[in-house]
């Protein structure tokens, strides 16, 4: 079985800030890493692998040269190989782009059986890439998925569908989206990501995937970001001071005045 | 004989005695020469031998020969606890000077006789020495006693069920009396003189009374003692390298083998990432024991020299909350894997042991052997990391050192925000200085995400400034030192972020660094000494007190009232090898120095804290082991705890919180100092921080 | 042909909440709503009664109720294949799903086949000019907010979790009801279904007016009883942070609000020892009121809350109970 999981390259979401005066995010210092659910999608790769014989495991990675020891620490996670995939192109907001480049990737180092991917980005929170993915490689797409095995043709899936867990069975080719609550995802210790050595990582540039950067800029882009705004919706900010004693009457009242409180 | 005092040389045996003593004991040297050698050969890791480990180890091997000799001549550990020292004590010195009397008589009779230089045994000497012999001998038997007791009767919970140690005890026992039965026998059959100087044989001789005879069924009677006894030797000589008497050798061999120079609290450092960067060659780097077979030669020594005497168990604070945790037994698990090839147990076996470990050292400060118990528990640790088996808490937190640089979970940016409202923030922050403090005021990542520990930080930097203390601080800049990296077991993480501070820390420019915060202290003191940093760092608490001797502190001696202030002395304090200089500081400026519970000084007792396992919650546990430590403090009757640690603070405040009764008050020692100042530095903020 | 507005959802509601910002939409550029809705749909009863409970009057033109050939279930891909069915033919400018089960991959399919933009979690949403669609959405788990123009068209959008604001449905004329047979794609077919096992919700969060929501404030598990008369006395569901569900599991995960877990627009949401990280504020920005109890007068949540009361919450939740119980006695408000 040839498993491909894609794997972002992102600023670490807890750290990011948005700066006010210059209305842009604060990424100056912010550490990189993979897009947290990414790492879900690379354990339950590996978990496969483990449980199975003859599972071969392989990373995409986004983001370009700035993301090679992102990619190392995915490997480190128990990939076979890491492809780096050229960057410049790299969106939070354009699904339909990251979805072209992804597929092209994914045939271009010889399609997979099965494709998993994180549930959704930790920058952009989407949760469209994978499967318009499918629908460009015309395969089925499960998600979100909480539960998974497999055997030489087939995958067996259980989604979290809200109000009913769902099993079903496809057969290869499918994508998978994989949930956050799946798996908790190893963390590869300094001296795993040391060891792993550069041949078990690759780079794939735009041009071997038949895409000049100038069409994803022109054809391929399908959304314009006009501007960010603060993400904190503006609060009151009140405080009420004194003693339990004086203050919860306050509060309530409070609350009454608003119309908050049957 | 007549000429003066001298020994009869095997009375009443016959004259083939010695054909069958000679080559039955040439029989059990041998078996014991096996027993050493084979148990020897258990010190082994591959490739590798304790001789191996011998020679690399620092410091001058006199220095160390000397250190196991005084260990073992001087009883030093044993004499610390009050029982063993009345029981052990003699029993090690009875036998002792038993052996050399025994061993003499036979020089004397079978070697120096025929060298014709005379005979030891004779004159005055003799005399005395019998009744030291003598003496020897009550001491073994009364010991033997006592510990038979305390095993039997008594049967301490801390001290586990062997057998095989009865058995050593009865041995001993058996040696014992009946050497002095053969004694009597002997004065009853031979009065003379002198024979009241053997005290106890004579006394025995009354016994026997006519019963004893030259001939005849009770000579033979005594041939047999005679040959029991000489068996009960034997058997004791094989034991020595068969069993726990083997503590005798093993015990001195550990210290022996040890880094003498290495504090207390040192963990170990398994390589240094930036030099195995550096190197050319390529170096296998290992971090951790997979399995008791990857244990190397000094820790299967050190796990064979314990003598299952069950300190480290009755100190130990994950014991005593009913964690699944015995530093004794993780040992003796240990000990019988390294043994006679027990079986190889997994880092896996140990995994709850592990994580219920303070690393509070109480074990390591306990053991008479001199046992690192925290370097075994540290080392599955490692292995577990490596194997992927941490679970999502203890995951987090590494995740967290990366992505936000402090094991809070908390955005880095977000960290000592309230050094924003400090009037004279300005002036301390590392950078905005016009020319480098003397001192780098390291505030650890607690004052920089949890307000209580805030307030410890704002009254160091009022006193510091009172004393007119030049210094700064990285503040909203300063990242986590590595401490839950390095004691999870992570230790290329510990040693990426190592490297990251030792240059963070030169760069600030300081000669020395500060900090109110022991593990802080512990990791760059000695974690990055051991990594090539060597600015010398001091605990808040020794600044104070130097600060104190030197009358620059504004705080009148005697102003502080501390008569209901107990002290509880953090563990990587105490441990640390650094003199309790906080209880120096409360005693010059307090009315009274303040109340210490039972456990204080060195063996002081955890809060609970420490070993990471703030960050993590462990299962199962029947009593918290802060609320332990609480009611220990609490029973000196004092209503507030005075401390110097900001892992102990909120831990102690916690089981205050959910503890009966009036509500104990938990402060650090530079809180109640601050109190006691007469005088600002200038602009000082005075204001509680939890105000703004 | 005017341009259109295609719209589906998973149950009534959520295609109601869509209906509702398609219909503003149509409006500003003078278009049509269309409903998809696919029949046996994820709810039982008639077409008709759908379109009653989901309040499509005076909202969309049109209903297609496709009916799944036998074997066949209610999947993304059917969705896509509903969407991209109704969008045949007509000038679509965009496509507008509530989000649920299945959504995204609708959507992702359905943009794909049409050449369209794609974008979800939009809490707002405009027809602009030309064919174009604005939007705003989170970015990085809610520290900034985006503003978008999907430029590609149609532009396919699925709502914020909690739905997007819109005007409330004001009553019209009911649309047209359309049936129409459904030809699946083949890919539907390769996914079998083996079992479905309902989850029993111990909560419903998303619907609750009043929200108690519990943090590390509280020391140990044990001690969570003491909301216990709080939520009875505010008819309150209970929420918590990621580290209650996620690191010391006391509640089970349906309770985590934030970023993973849900998205909450109560009335009043009441923060008890909760630090306010922006992930866990990502799930609240819909509440009405936020009000928060910390003793860390520096913490986070103050700025982020209409009112605060800095305090010891074992101190607080008491005296908060009491005073509530004592109001109520007394015959409610005013009390
Ligand atoms: C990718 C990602 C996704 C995430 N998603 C979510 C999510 O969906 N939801 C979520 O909640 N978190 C999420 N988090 C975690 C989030 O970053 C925070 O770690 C978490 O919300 C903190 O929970 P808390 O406020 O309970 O704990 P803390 O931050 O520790 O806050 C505890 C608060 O309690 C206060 N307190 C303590 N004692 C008392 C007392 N006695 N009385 C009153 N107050 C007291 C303290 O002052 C403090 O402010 C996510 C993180 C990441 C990286
Ligand atoms: S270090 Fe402390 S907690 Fe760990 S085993 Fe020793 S005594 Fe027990
Ligand atoms: S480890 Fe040390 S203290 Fe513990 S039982 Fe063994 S010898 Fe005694």
């Amino acid at each position: 079985m040839r498993i491909i999981v894609c794997a972002k390259h992102v600023f670490d979401s807890t750290e990011v800030r948005f700066n006010e005066d210059t209305k842009e995010l604060l990424t100056v210092n912010v550490p990189v890493k993979i897009s947290d659910y990414d790492r879900n999608a690379l354990e339950a790769a590996v978990a496969l692998k483990e449980a199975g014989d003859d599972v071969t495991v392989e990373v995409i990675m986004s983001g370009g040269q700035a993301a090679l020891k992102t990619l190392k620490e995915a490997v480190a996670m128990g990939a076979d190989k890491g492809y780096l995939l050229e960057g410049g192109w790299e969106t939070a907001f354009d699904p339909m782009l990251s979805m072209r480049v992804l597929a092209r990737a994914i045939e271009a180092i010889g399609g997979a059986d099965l494709v998993l991917c994180g549930l959704v980005s930790e920058d952009g929170y989407n949760g469209l890439t994978p499967p318009a993915v499918a629908e460009l490689l015309g395969v089925p797409y499960l998600a979100p998925v909480v539960n998974l095995s497999a055997d030489d043709d087939t995958v067996t899936a259980t989604m979290d569908l809200g109000d009913v867990l769902q099993t079903v069975r496809a057969p290869f080719p499918c994508v998978l989206g994989i949930d956050s609550s799946m798996n908790v995802p190893r963390l590869p210790t300094v001296l795993q990501v040391m060891k792993v050595k550069s041949d078990r990582v690759a780079t794939l540039s735009l041009e071997d995937l038949g895409l000049p950067a100038t069409a994803l800029a022109t054809e391929f882009s399908t959304v314009t970001l006009d501007r960010l705004e603060s993400g904190a919706a503006p609060r009151k900010a009140l405080i009420i001071e004194g003693s339990p004693e004086e203050a919860v009457p306050s509060l309530v009242t409070a609350l009454e005045r608003e119309g908050v409180l049957a | 004989m007549g000429s003066g005092y001298a020994r009869e040389y095997l009375p009443f045996m016959p004259g083939w005695t010695l054909w069958l003593l000679y080559p039955l004991f040439a029989l059990i040297l041998a078996a014991l020469a096996w027993a050493l050698v084979r148990r020897y050969s258990t010190y082994r890791r591959r490739a590798e031998s304790l001789r191996d480990h011998l020679r690399a180890v620092p410091g001058s091997p006199r220095r160390r020969l000397r250190a196991a000799l005084a260990d073992a001549l001087l009883q030093r550990k044993v004499l610390e606890r009050r029982l063993p020292a009345v029981f052990h004590l003699p029993i090690f010195y009875g036998m002792v000077l038993l052996t050399i009397g025994t061993t003499l008589v036979f020089l004397d009779e079978d070697v120096v006789r025929h060298l014709d230089v005379g005979q030891l045994m004779s004159g005055w000497f003799y005399v005395v020495w019998e009744a030291l012999l003598d003496l020897a001998g009550i001491g073994l038997v009364a010991g033997v006693l006592i510990a038979l007791y305390r095993r039997l009767v008594l049967r301490p919970s801390f001290l586990p069920w062997r057998p095989g140690t009865v058995l050593i005890l009865a041995g001993l026992l058996y040696a014992g009396v009946t050497g002095f039965l053969l004694e009597g026998y002997r004065i009853a059959v031979h009065p003379n003189d002198w024979a009241a100087a053997s005290f106890v044989g004579y006394a025995i001789s009354g016994l026997w009374g006519g019963a004893a005879g030259e001939a005849g069924g009770a000579v033979l009677a005594y041939r047999l003692l005679w040959w029991s006894h000489a068996a009960a030797a034997f058997a004791l000589i094989a034991a020595l390298g068969l069993t726990g008497l083997s503590h005798i050798l093993t015990v001195p061999g550990n210290v022996f083998a040890q880094d003498l120079r290495r504090p207390r609290a040192k963990l170990t450092t398994p390589f240094n990432l930036a030099e195995v960067l550096e190197s050319e060659e390529e170096v296998e780097l290992i971090s951790g024991v997979a399995a008791t077979g990857d244990l190397a030669p000094a820790a299967r020594l050190g796990a064979d020299a314990c003598v299952a005497c069950g300190r480290c168990h009755a100190e130990c604070p994950a014991a005593a909350a009913g964690r699944l945790l015995s530093p004794r037994d993780l040992i003796l698990d240990v000990q019988e894997s390294v043994r006679w090839g027990g079986p190889v147990r997994e880092a896996a076996y140990f995994e709850a042991a592990s994580w219920s470990c303070t690393n509070c050292y109480a074990c390591e400060e306990a053991c008479p052997a001199r046992i690192r118990h925290v370097d075994y528990v540290l080392d599955f640790r490692r292995a577990l990391v490596d194997q992927n088996r941490l679970d999502e808490q203890k995951l987090s937190v590494l995740e967290a050192l990366d992505r936000n640089l402090n094991p809070y979970k908390l955005p880095s940016h977000e960290r000592a925000s309230w050094l924003a409202q400090v009037p004279y923030a300005g002036e301390i922050l590392v950078g905005e200085t016009e020319e480098p403090a003397e001192w780098l005021y390291w505030m650890g990542c607690s004052a920089g995400y949890d307000s209580r520990v805030a307030d410890v930080a704002l009254a160091t930097m009022r006193l510091l400034r009172a004393a007119r203390v030049s210094f700064a601080t990285l503040g909203p800049a300063e990242p986590c030192c590595g401490e839950p990296a390095k004691r999870l077991g992570e230790e290329g993480r510990f040693q990426l972020m190592a490297a990251v501070n030792m240059e963070l820390i030169r760069e600030a420019g300081a000669s020395r660094v500060v900090t109110h915060c022991p593990h802080c202290m512990h990791i760059l003191a000695q974690e990055y000494g051991s990594l090539g940093f060597d600015i010398p760092v001091l605990h808040h608490t020794e600044l104070l007190a130097e600060l104190v001797r030197r009358r620059r502190l504004p705080v009148q001696a005697g102003v502080l009232d501390l008569s209901a202030v107990a002290y509880h002395e953090p563990c990587n304090l105490a441990r640390a090898g650094r003199p309790a200089a906080a209880l120096e500081v409360l005693a010059s400026l307090g009315q009274t120095p303040p109340v210490l519970p039972a456990r204080s000084g060195r063996r002081t007792f955890c809060c609970g804290g420490g070993g990471a396992n703030m960050w993590y919650t462990v299962e199962p546990e029947e009593q918290r082991i802060s609320a332990i430590r609480l009611e220990e403090l609490a029973a000196t009757g004092a209503t507030t705890v005075a401390t110097a640690c900001p892992f102990c603070l909120p831990m102690l405040n916690d089981a205050a919180g959910s503890r009966e009764g009036e509500r104990l008050a938990v402060r650090d020692v530079a809180e109640i100092l601050a109190e006691g100042l007469t005088t600002d530095g200038p602009g000082n903020c005075t204001r509680n921080p939890a105000d703004w | 042909m005017s341009p259109r507005i295609v719209v589906a959802g998973y149950d009534a509601r959520g295609t109601g909440a869509a209906a509702a910002v398609a219909r503003e939409m149509a409006d500003s550029i003078g278009g049509a709503v269309d409903v998809v809705v696919l029949v046996p749909s994820a709810i039982p009863g008639t077409v008709e009664a759908f379109v009653e409970e989901a309040g499509l009057a005076g909202r969309a033109e049109r209903v297609v109720a496709y009916e799944l050939p036998p074997g066949h279930a209610y999947s993304g891909v059917t969705v896509a294949d509903a969407l991209v069915d109704a969008a045949a033919g007509n000038d679509v400018s965009a496509v507008v799903l509530a989000d649920g089960p299945f959504a995204r991959e609708a959507a992702a399919r359905t943009a794909v086949r049409l050449d369209g933009a794609c974008a979800s979690m939009c809490s707002t949403v405009e027809a602009v000019a030309g064919n174009l669609v604005s939007v705003t959405r989170p970015a990085y788990g809610g520290v900034a907010l985006a503003h978008l123009t999907l430029k590609a068209s149609p532009a396919v959008v699925v709502l914020a979790p909690g739905g997007a604001s819109a005007g409330t449905a004001t009553g019209g004329a009911a649309p047209a009801v359309e049936r129409k047979a459904l030809t699946v794609s083949e890919v539907a077919g390769r996914v079998t279904v083996l079992d479905e096992t309902p989850v029993v919700k111990t909560c419903d969060l998303e619907h609750a007016k009043v929200v108690v929501s519990v943090g590390r404030g509280f020391a140990k598990p044990a001690d969570l009883e003491i909301i216990d008369d709080l939520v009875g006395l505010l008819d309150a569901e209970v929420g918590c942070s990621r580290p209650i569900a996620e690191d010391f599991k006391w509640l089970a995960k349906e309770h985590l609000v934030g970023l993973t877990g849900a998205t909450v627009t109560p009335d009043l949401y009441l923060a008890l020892g909760i630090s306010g990280q922006v992930q866990h504020l990502a799930g609240i920005k819909g509440a009405k009121i936020v009000a928060a109890v910390n003793s860390d007068g520096r913490s986070p949540i103050l700025k982020n809350a209409d009112y605060a009361l800095v305090g010891d919450l074992y101190k607080v939740v008491p005296a908060l109970t009491e005073h509530l119980r004592k109001r109520k006695a007394n015959g409610g408000a005013g009390g």
